[in-house]
């Protein structure tokens, strides 16, 4: 008999409290939709106006709506007038990105699995049954549109991308960090060496050299990454000594100059580093840059911005805004809050100086005449300005960077985007020489997608910083970390952690304004644009198919939007916003 | 360890570092400035303001202003149309999100769910085709032909060419005036009325009182004013008299409140979602009922922490309403872009059209600031 302490015993944990007598769905319809007189009310006004709306609503889709001139312009719809055959470009450029972002994904799951240990293994069926419960509406649209097409190859590339994605995931997840930067560094050389040296014949023999140099350089130095570099500045330059150096006597100069450069600045970096910074997500940044450069010329060498439209330009366009636009709007953020306080009023003296002194020079250089409205005008912008620079740089001990940043936000973020846009075409010819001529629409686009968004990050970030506890900091400089290294390991990674949500909504309404860019500039087709021209082709003319072609857009816009909110909220559950 | 004083180097000293550095940024921008000028001078670039008092040459529809009217007076109209836009625009989606807001949050599963599906909807849409939407897809499609118009006068009388509906006959400044003191009214009966109920502890409806004395005091106000009311009729293919929404006024307007007030439900709904259960459940526990514990306990902590945002997206919705211009609505953006192609110089006047956005919003994100500062928690 056992004999055991009633009092050691925990008491059985009390029943969940019902609501009512039973479960089912009677009581659940009692609880949610008859509670009250008003409610049973409700129930019914509300339950017909849907029923109502549902109702016209699948008429409109499944019946009544003309989706033909969707399905024959389904190409234009995505792609615009892209040439067919220059097509492969952007396929190999996309499948690359997929490459690589699945190559971060693995890593950080390596990462993880380092640390945390191996988690509980799930199986296929569950696997398959979460994705799809994550992008349903995607996986939705992506089946629509492929249901539309005539061909088998949009089928191929979307299979392409899945297949990319994996492919980098599994590589990344199997094989050692080391290896993986190696053949990050190796690829990003390659691809370049690729773009921007293409002679045919040599380049199947500079691929070899560059391989097998890298290939050799592994085996016998300390550090894969610096061995590759010196394997390969040495493939370069033989490549560049051996072949084509009486064709291409420009390029092959250039080659031999940056290979002597990659050379120096390895054996410097090899001396004077200790340790190479074994981050995959690092050396993927890094490389990011060249890699896109590298992209953006292979995507332009053959053909023009001109030609790019439909879908396409609104995903370039947004993703190309939102990578530049990062970086600047963390520096606004970090330089607004720049400096110790305790500075005095002459910080906020030089500021109002500088932020209205070239107006007031303007007017001055103009004539002061109180009664020309010019001299009016002119006097009452380098107050303003002049004020707000003094409010600015009063307290800091750096106020040219804090006045500065200030400037450019509150400046930038009380106009609206779409006027922005208009007047590019003038504004942004005024700021190149005389010779240059005006950028195509899209970079223009970019241009102005990027400051407006960078001013509004600025914002977000800054919000960030400030909700940080000052003892971090503290703590960061009892360490005897330097500012650079505070501010890059222990404020930014929190910071940013805390406003993820606001960065992805401002990221959602970035892809969102995209279509702001082809309603303010002429000749750029995005999505909208390629509506008009559709309605305008001879066959569907005049048959006021307009609620058709709308439906069709704002229907491929939701989709995106509310995949990249819904996987904002997940990343948000996952880091702990708003919990620690 | 002795610490001799030893002079630390320049390239290390945070002093010479600092204003170095600063030194530097001046001179990259004074670089920058002086090329910009140069390139300015080069392209024949004047800044020049003469152009506000010459004649505008062109209509603006649906207004009184006339051609030979300045420039100046053309950027006021666009400037007034604009601030219809907004004014209308924020009261009405002011309502309309609250609404939705709290329609999210109800114990109905079917308001609750079409509440959720429709935020959900015209969040992720751009705002761009909610316009389109709106001046295509409904304004010249489901508004009737003037053959067989919509006559409902004196209520409503609406076709293709506008939609109108009664409004007061009297200057406007008889309208603010009685506006004004209804508004006077209602705050002071407000005042007294709860100065009562806290003195004496009886239960006087306070908000029906106020609400009874602004609305007696608007009848006498209008009477004692002699304004009247106009009703709209039908003159042929337009109505008249009333106030009339043209088309592109009403899809603007109808795409902004729309898109706004999802914004603003969202921003409702996280608000009261974020005051801790406990406050309710106290609230209960003193035996409030379900009015008295939104009113005094739930919603004045929930207006603290939603108020910032809402000032937002009345920031956003001012800067918004450029794109009216696609639709056809003669607002600021729109009138600028007719000055410049009859002929005034392009970059003063972007610099204007900026400088008064610019303005909007500064101005209406202090009056957000100091109602922020006010409710702010003063922590210590």
């Amino acid at each position: 008999m056992s004999v055991i302490d009633p009092a050691l015993v925990p008491a059985p944990p009390p029943e969940k409290p019902h609501l009512a007598e039973g479960e089912g769905p009677w009581v659940w319809a009692r609880r949610n939709l008859f509670r009250s007189p008003v409610d049973v009310v409700i129930t019914l006004v509300s339950a017909a106006v849907v029923a109502y709306v549902l109702f016209r609503l699948g008429r409109f889709v499944f019946v009544t709506g003309r989706w033909e001139i969707v399905r024959t312009n389904l190409n234009l719809f995505l792609i615009g007038r892209y040439p067919r055959g220059e097509l492969w470009r952007i396929v190999a450029c996309t499948i690359a990105t997929t490459f690589l972002i699945g190559i971060g994904a693995g890593s950080s799951i390596q990462r993880r699995r380092r640390e945390f240990g191996e988690p509980e293994s799930r199986t296929l069926r569950e696997r398959i049954a979460d994705v799809v419960q994550r992008v349903w509406p995607l996986i939705l649209g992506i089946g629509l549109l492929l249901s539309m097409t005539t061909t088998i190859l949009p089928t191929l590339f979307v299979i392409g991308l899945v297949v990319g994605f994996a492919a980098g995931r599994l590589l990344a997840e199997r094989v050692p960090d080391r290896y993986i930067i190696w053949f990050i560094f190796v690829g990003t050389v390659l691809v370049g060496l690729l773009v921007w040296f293409p002679n045919g014949a040599a380049k199947v023999a500079l691929v070899i050299a560059v391989v097998g140099a890298a290939v050799v350089g592994t085996a016998k130095l300390p550090s894969p990454p610096a061995a590759a570099v010196i394997g390969i500045a040495g493939a370069t330059i033989v490549r560049v000594l051996v072949s084509s150096w009486t064709h291409d006597l420009i390029g092959g100069a250039l080659a031999t100059l940056l290979a002597i450069a990659v050379v120096v600045a390895t054996s410097l970096a090899i001396v004077r580093v200790r340790e190479v910074p074994a981050s995959v997500m690092l050396w993927l940044t890094m490389a990011a840059i060249p890699l896109s450069i590298s992209g953006v010329r292979l995507l332009t060498r053959a053909i023009g911005w001109e030609h790019w439209g439909g879908m396409m330009v609104n995903i370039f366009l947004a993703i190309a805004g939102i990578s530049l636009c990062f970086p600047l709007g963390v520096l606004l953020a970090l330089g607004r809050r720049a400096g110790r306080t305790g500075g005095s009023v002459i910080g906020g003296v030089i500021s109002a100086c500088i932020l209205g002194g070239p107006v007031l020079l303007l007017a001055i250089l103009n004539g002061i005449d109180f009664d020309n409205t010019t001299t009016k005008v002119l006097l009452i912008m380098s107050g303003a300005l002049g004020a707000l620079g003094f409010v600015a740089g009063l307290r800091s001990s750096l106020p040219v960077l804090r006045v500065l940043s200030v400037a450019y936000v509150e400046l930038v973020r009380g106009c609206p985007l779409f006027v922005l846009l208009l007047v590019s075409g003038s504004a942004l010819g005024y700021f190149l020489p005389k010779g240059f001529e005006t950028p195509t629409q899209i970079v223009r686009a970019i241009v102005v997608f990027t400051i407006f968004t960078a001013a509004y990050i600025a914002e977000i970030v800054r919000g960030g910083l400030q909700s940080l506890p000052k003892g971090q900091v503290e703590a960061a400089q009892a360490l005897g970390l330097s500012p650079g290294r505070t501010t890059a390991l222990i404020v930014l990674p929190q910071a940013l952690r805390n406003v993820i949500p606001a960065i992805v909504g401002q990221f959602i309404s970035l892809f969102k304004d995209t279509t702001l860019a082809g309603a303010a500039m002429v000749g750029l087709s995005e999505m909208f644009g390629v509506r008009e021209s559709a309605l305008a082709q001879e066959a569907f003319d005049g048959q006021r198919l307009i609620p058709e072609t709308i439906a069709f857009v704002m229907l491929v816009f939701w989709i995106g939007c509310i995949t990249m909110s819904r996987e904002s909220q997940r990343l948000e559950r996952k880091l702990g916003v708003g919990t620690r | 360890m002795s610490l001799d004083a030893r002079r630390i180097p320049p390239w290390r000293d945070i002093r010479y570092l600092t204003w170095t550095f600063q030194a530097a940024v001046v001179a990259a921008v004074i670089g920058l400035i002086l090329w910009l000028r140069k390139n300015l001078h080069d392209r024949g670039f004047d800044l020049n303001y003469d152009y506000l008092e010459r004649q505008a040459g062109f209509p603006i529809a649906d207004s009184d202003f006339r051609p030979t009217q300045s420039v100046r007076d053309a950027l006021v109209e666009g400037l007034a149309n604009t601030g219809r836009l907004v004014v209308a625009g924020v009261v009405l989606a002011t309502l309309l999100g609250t609404l939705i807001g709290i329609a999210r949050l109800s114990q109905n599963f079917i308001m609750r769910t079409a509440a959720q599906w429709y935020v959900e909807f015209i969040r992720n849409v751009p705002l761009f085709a909610l316009f389109v939407l709106m001046y295509s897809g409904v304004a010249l499609t489901y508004l009737p032909h003037p053959k067989n118009p919509l006559d409902w006068s004196p209520v409503i009388v609406a076709n293709t060419r506008g939609v109108a509906f009664p409004w007061y006959e009297a200057s406007n400044i008889r309208f603010g005036i009685v506006l004004a003191l209804a508004v006077f009214a209602f705050v002071a009966a407000f005042q007294i009325a709860t100065r009562i109920h806290d003195q004496t502890g009886a239960p006087i409806p306070t908000l029906t009182i106020a609400v009874g004395v602004g609305a007696l005091v608007i009848v006498v106000a209008w009477w004692l004013l002699e304004m009247g009311v106009t009703t709209p009729s039908l003159k042929g293919p337009r109505p008249i008299d009333g106030i009339k929404m043209t088309p592109p006024f009403f899809a603007a307007l109808a795409a902004l409140v729309i898109y706004t007030s999802s914004h603003i439900a969202e921003i409702v709904r996280g608000s009261i979602q974020a005051v801790s259960k406990g406050q309710g459940e106290a609230a209960s526990a003193l035996a409030l009922n379900g009015t008295q514990r939104l009113r005094f306990v739930v919603l004045p902590q929930a207006m603290r922490i939603a108020l910032p945002a809402i000032g937002n997206q009345y920031l956003n919705l001012a800067k918004n309403s450029s794109l009216a211009l696609v639709v056809a609505f003669p607002e600021l953006t729109k009138v600028t872009r007719l000055a410049s192609a009859q002929g005034a110089p392009t970059v003063a006047s972007t610099v204007l059209l900026l400088g008064i956005y610019l303005c909007i919003s500064l101005t209406l994100s202090l009056f957000v600031n100091l109602l922020n500062r006010r409710l702010r928690i003063v922590e210590r």
